[in-house]
């Protein structure tokens, strides 16, 4: 009797402390990472670039922006006009990244008129454009959106380079994504379209590391660099506004 | 001698009641629903899911939907928080619009917890806060539950050891508690599980009244790069989606735009995208309690979003240019600013897309307004 007594206690001590281990508001501290996913779609590993306030140095390189809260829109490298984008206008991807769609809604926003949007558009049809508006960034995703396998994508991005390399057409490689569109893949397509821009227009702080810029020398073509994605309005204004 | 032991018996018996009590006190108020502000005059009516999946009626899950009816034919929204319930600048977008939004043209439906079982636990072992409060001006306190990603197992128990629903997402070994995760089973299962029958309901009232587009509202820990202050869209919700962010980052707002994953099987903008005519979003602000870097998740975390961990991680060039870790932190106000202002943008650039169906929304509080003096202002008093 005195056994099924003193089990009963122990039973009533241990459901008491157990109950109080997994309370909610008074429970201790976490000091170690949660458990599960960090973010509701999963996380990705961070980036590597220093976040940009001002106008400042990149902790990486000698990079020095050129762009700031108060001075969005740098052209450098000479000037880039209307005249300089002649019809028919054709907005397309190499990458499949949403920053193309991005793009989109911003010609939209500056009242371009006329322009063609596929962001799957084929080399054979590059023929049919007076301007050819890249935006260059890759996202597994967008390619898997839009049906493409990477390895397709990387070869309908070399036959634009065939196609574009010695027409007449006007190239303006756009880099809107920022650092998040950086990292091995999409500087696969940076590195191939960059040759043939006629005008490099880039987010800033995806150019931390200098390669718009250094391209923009090296092919002795005008850049614009822009402070954030919003500030591309700016510029499209310019070539493209109604 | 033998009197004694009796006493220290039930002297012993009635601390171990007193600690069951007092700790559970602690669950039991947990089980208690929020009490929400429905004075708003422009709701014209309240659905409940059971409406649409009949299984869920007497539920913890029978969840009640808003309707605001503007009288004017047009576009349907569906704008929604509480998928994942420590994800709480969702919920509180959604009470904004609850106690302060007009609809002036088309139809706008609003859940304020979507999977309301997970309000009434926490996750064990995590050490986080049940609830929070907000003093409102007129010194009463406003008071929302604060759970945990998954259904409360006491509402769906045991875990299968293996699951295989209409979602395409395969549930095995270590994944098998998402069967409890209602943005990893969509479009769900009519009689399945209490998270697919939910599912299943929003996929069911998404397709019975015709909804055009909806909102997901969520939260994500600063390390996760491609999500914080991010909008995901279907394919087919790409013009829409790229309009209303690109109206944001043009009124400073950092906002990015990303596609859902092909394989992002039965999440809301995956499993109910391809599943629905609706035009399916999903916004992600940055909550540091979401992360897995965060210090003490107590009231303030979730409410002030200041983690040193996290700006020490930003200051040392982490997490890129996307996004900012401040001093002043990630407040609930700003986050929940960030939802209120993408989902209100996601209703003018539906207008503008789609002039046949008009939709428009008035009332809500003033972003910049909401940041500036916070939640406590914006608020209704519940008297």
């Amino acid at each position: 009797m005195k056994k099924k007594f003193a089990a009963l206690l122990a039973l009533a001590l241990v459901a008491s402390v157990a109950l109080t281990a997994c309370g909610g508001g008074s429970a201790p501290a976490a000091s170690t990472p949660a458990a599960g996913p960090t973010g509701t779609n999963g996380g990705t590993m961070p980036g590597t670039s220093q976040a940009v306030g001002d106008a400042s140095i990149n902790t990486n390189s000698d990079y020095t922006f050129r762009t700031s809260d108060s001075n969005r829109v740098v052209t450098e490298n000479g000037t880039f006009t209307k005249d300089n984008v002649p019809g028919p206008v054709l907005v397309t991807s190499v990458g499949q990244s949403a920053d193309v769609s991005m793009l989109d809604a911003l010609m939209k926003k500056v009242g371009a008129a006329d322009y063609t949007f596929n962001s799957t558009a084929a080399a054979d049809e590059m023929a049919n454009y007076g301007t050819i508006i890249i935006a260059c960034g890759a996202s597994s995703k967008g390619l898997g959106a839009a049906g493409i396998s990477q390895e397709d994508e990387l070869a309908r991005a070399q036959a634009i380079v065939d196609a574009v390399k010695d027409s007449d057409a006007t190239v303006i490689v756009a880099h809107l994504g920022g650092a998040s569109r950086r990292g091995a893949l999409s500087d696969q397509f940076n590195n191939m379209m960059l040759p043939c821009a006629d005008y490099i227009m880039v987010v800033e702080d995806g150019n931390d590391d200098g390669l718009f810029t250094d391209a923009a020398t090296d092919n002795g073509v005008p850049i614009t660099l822009i402070y954030s994605i919003a500030d591309a309005v700016t510029p499209l204004t310019e070539l493209f506004g109604a | 001698m033998k009197n004694n032991q009796l006493i220290r018996n039930v002297a012993v018996l009635l601390v171990a009641a007193l600690i069951c009590v007092v700790a559970g006190s602690a669950f039991w108020e947990q089980q208690q629903p929020d009490v929400l502000y429905t004075g708003n005059p422009n709701i014209t009516g309240v659905l409940k899911l059971s409406d649409y999946n009949a299984n869920l009626k007497g539920t913890i899950n029978d969840v009640d939907i808003y309707v605001f009816d503007s009288g004017v034919p047009g576009g349907k929204a569906f704008i929604y928080g509480g998928t994942h319930t420590n994800e709480v600048g969702s919920m509180l977008n959604a009470v904004t619009y609850l106690e302060n939004a007009k609809c002036e043209a088309g139809t706008i439906y609003v859940m304020v917890h979507a999977n309301n079982s997970g309000y009434t636990h926490t996750q064990p072992l995590r050490g986080q806060i049940g609830k929070m409060t907000f003093d409102l001006p007129d010194g009463t306190v406003r008071e929302f539950h604060v759970g945990t990603r998954l259904t409360n197992p006491i509402h769906q128990w045991p875990d299968p050891n293996y699951r295989f629903n209409p979602s395409g997402r395969e549930l095995k070994h270590d994944e098998l508690a998402e069967i409890r995760n209602l943005n990893r089973n969509h479009p769900g299962v009519q009689d399945g599980y209490l998270t697919e029958q939910t599912c299943w309901a929003i996929y069911n009232f998404i397709n019975t009244e015709g909804i055009d587009f909806i909102l997901d509202g969520h939260e994500a820990g600063a390390e996760s790069t491609t999500l914080v202050n991010t909008l995901v869209v279907h394919e087919n919700a790409v013009p829409l989606g790229s309009t209303a962010v690109m109206n944001c980052v043009i009124n400073n707002l950092p906002m990015r735009l990303e596609f859902s994953g092909q394989t992002s099987y039965g999440l809301s903008h995956r499993g109910l995208g391809d599943n629905t005519n609706a035009l399916c979003t999903l916004f992600e602000s940055c909550n540091p309690v979401m992360g897995g870097y965060h210090e003490k998740i107590d009231e303030a975390l979730f409410k002030d979003g200041i983690s040193g961990n996290y700006r020490a991680m930003w200051e040392a060039g982490l997490f890129g240019n996307n996004y900012e870790i401040p001093e002043e932190g990630w407040p609930i106000e700003k986050r929940t600013a960030y939802h209120m202002s993408i989902s209100k943008e996601l209703i003018n650039a539906f207008d503008t897309l789609y002039p046949d169906k008009p939709i428009k929304v008035s009332g809500l509080p003033d972003a910049n307004e909401m940041i500036e003096k916070g939640l406590e202002y914006t608020l209704k008093s519940l008297g």
